[in-house]
């Protein structure tokens, strides 16, 4: 894939979101491809000290949400 | 929120050992989740942000990330799953050289303090928690997120045993000062908007958890329970209608005896606390006996009622609301009461009150005498064109 088809899939997926929040840019906070995922420890459901970083060696599908 | 149309799909590849499912919750009430989760079998681990520490905003957002960490593509194609094998699934990834790192700031003393004590604290310390918010954002008034996550202590310390009263208006008021710092911050919003007026709400929030129980009692199992249970605010429907209203309002006369607090304590949250002329709030009015005095309800006479007097050009949904006795006849429940308030268009910018009083039957320890008892609550808005 050229640099020039993902830009491009970035682009048409940037434009599919702004209509429901109007400005994508800023969505991601400093998540970018490319980059590590942030390595912060955060508390599982029971309160377990969990991290991104705990499932290194996995292809992670990670899910961002609300239950709303 | 409804089940992505994929979920379906990541079972087989979680199953097969393709790829690991993994959540990141973003609410105020992360075990709600939990709850949502056990509906819709949904079965990986979830870990919780409800700080927003990686200053997402919004949600939902879906992220590739490879065997080394790192992010390969955002909103994956889940529901094109040759593609995501061609794309993600089946590619071997280099990892990255040392230098490449994710832009996000790391956070001051005092902010790191605040986020590990919030974090990895239980309630027992909730005021070491709330404080340390405090002085962060102190720190530094004009950080967005420090005001917002400061809203997220006072919202926890507020459903906490710790309680103090205004803490509920406290968090509204830090989350709309984060709101001036960055208008378009939708899980700022979101954050209001769960607790505000239901028509302005973009979508039903937690309509589904009634049904979510039914559901997973029909299938013989325990629904997950929830730490708070979601208000009456917390549901999109019904809309209001801020029509006239014929409801007289319920008699008080010299003979009914006044609480001055002594009894009952009251605590009034207007979400938002600051309106445009024309725009509308929701109050959340909550009566407590007081534990000091071993106060408690008895269930043997009237309903608790609350009657709100509008000023001219105000309008309410209701005048009168009643909270019924539950069926035993001692109890100590908070007892919370919500209506929606809307402002004339032609409002001037300022602070107003809007009067109203309860009505109720109260006791006094445990074998003390108990009362109706009525007491005045004043609800505090600020205007602002």
């Amino acid at each position: 894939m050229t640099l020039r088809t993902v830009t491009l899939e970035i682009l048409v997926m940037l434009l599919a979101f702004l209509p429901a929040n109007g400005h994508a840019q800023q969505d991601q906070g400093g998540l970018q491809i490319g980059r590590p995922f942030p390595d912060i420890a955060l508390p599982d459901l029971d309160g377990n000290r969990r991290s991104v970083a705990d499932f290194r060696g996995h292809k992670l599908i990670l899910h961002v949400f609300a239950s709303w | 929120m409804h089940v992505p149309g994929w979920h379906e799909a990541t079972k087989a590849w979680q199953a097969a050992g393709d790829v690991q499912m993994l959540g990141i919750v973003q609410e105020q009430h992360p075990e709600r989740a939990r709850l949502f989760m056990q509906w819709k079998e949904m079965d990986w681990p979830v870990l919780v942000d409800s700080l927003d520490l990686l200053e997402i905003q919004v949600v939902p957002l879906t992220f590739a990330i490879d065997e080394h960490g790192i992010i390969r593509q955002i909103h994956p194609p889940l529901d094109r799953p040759d593609e995501l094998r061609r794309t993600f699934v089946d590619v071997q990834f280099e990892p990255l050289d040392n230098t490449a790192s994710t832009s996000m700031a790391p956070p001051d003393l005092h902010r790191q303090r605040a986020h590990d004590l919030y974090r990895w604290g239980d309630d027992t310390q909730i005021d070491a928690i709330v404080d340390a918010f405090k002085t962060a954002a102190s720190d530094s008034p004009e950080h967005g997120y420090g005001l917002f996550r400061t809203g997220v202590a006072y919202r926890r310390r507020h459903d906490s045993t710790a309680a103090h009263l205004g803490d509920f208006q406290r968090a509204v008021h830090y989350w709309e000062a984060a709101l001036t710092v960055d208008p378009n911050n939708y899980i700022w919003r979101r954050r209001i908007q769960q607790y505000g007026p239901r028509l302005d709400k973009p979508y039903p929030f937690y309509d589904w958890v009634p049904t979510a129980r039914t559901e997973i009692a029909a299938r013989g199992d325990v629904p997950a329970s929830l730490a708070v249970e979601p208000g009456g605010a917390e549901f999109a429907q019904p809309a209001p209608a801020f029509a006239a209203d014929a409801t007289k309002p319920p008699e008080i006369d010299d003979r009914i005896l006044r609480d001055d607090g002594t009894y009952i304590v009251a605590e009034s949250t207007l979400v938002p606390g600051t309106v445009a002329p024309g725009a509308s709030t929701r109050a959340h009015i909550t009566f407590l006996p007081n534990a000091a005095i071993k106060a408690h309800w008895n269930n043997e006479v009237d309903d608790l009622v609350f009657w709100i007097e509008p000023p001219d050009g105000w309008e309410v949904d209701r005048r009168l609301v009643t909270v019924a006795n539950p069926p035993q006849t001692v109890s100590l429940e908070p007892r919370t009461v919500e209506l929606e308030i809307r402002a004339p268009g032609n409002a001037t910018s300022g602070e107003i009150t809007l009067p109203g009083y309860a009505l109720y039957y109260v006791c006094e320890d445990v074998n003390g005498i108990c009362l109706y008892r009525s007491q005045d609550v004043a609800l505090q808005l600020r205007v602002q064109n």
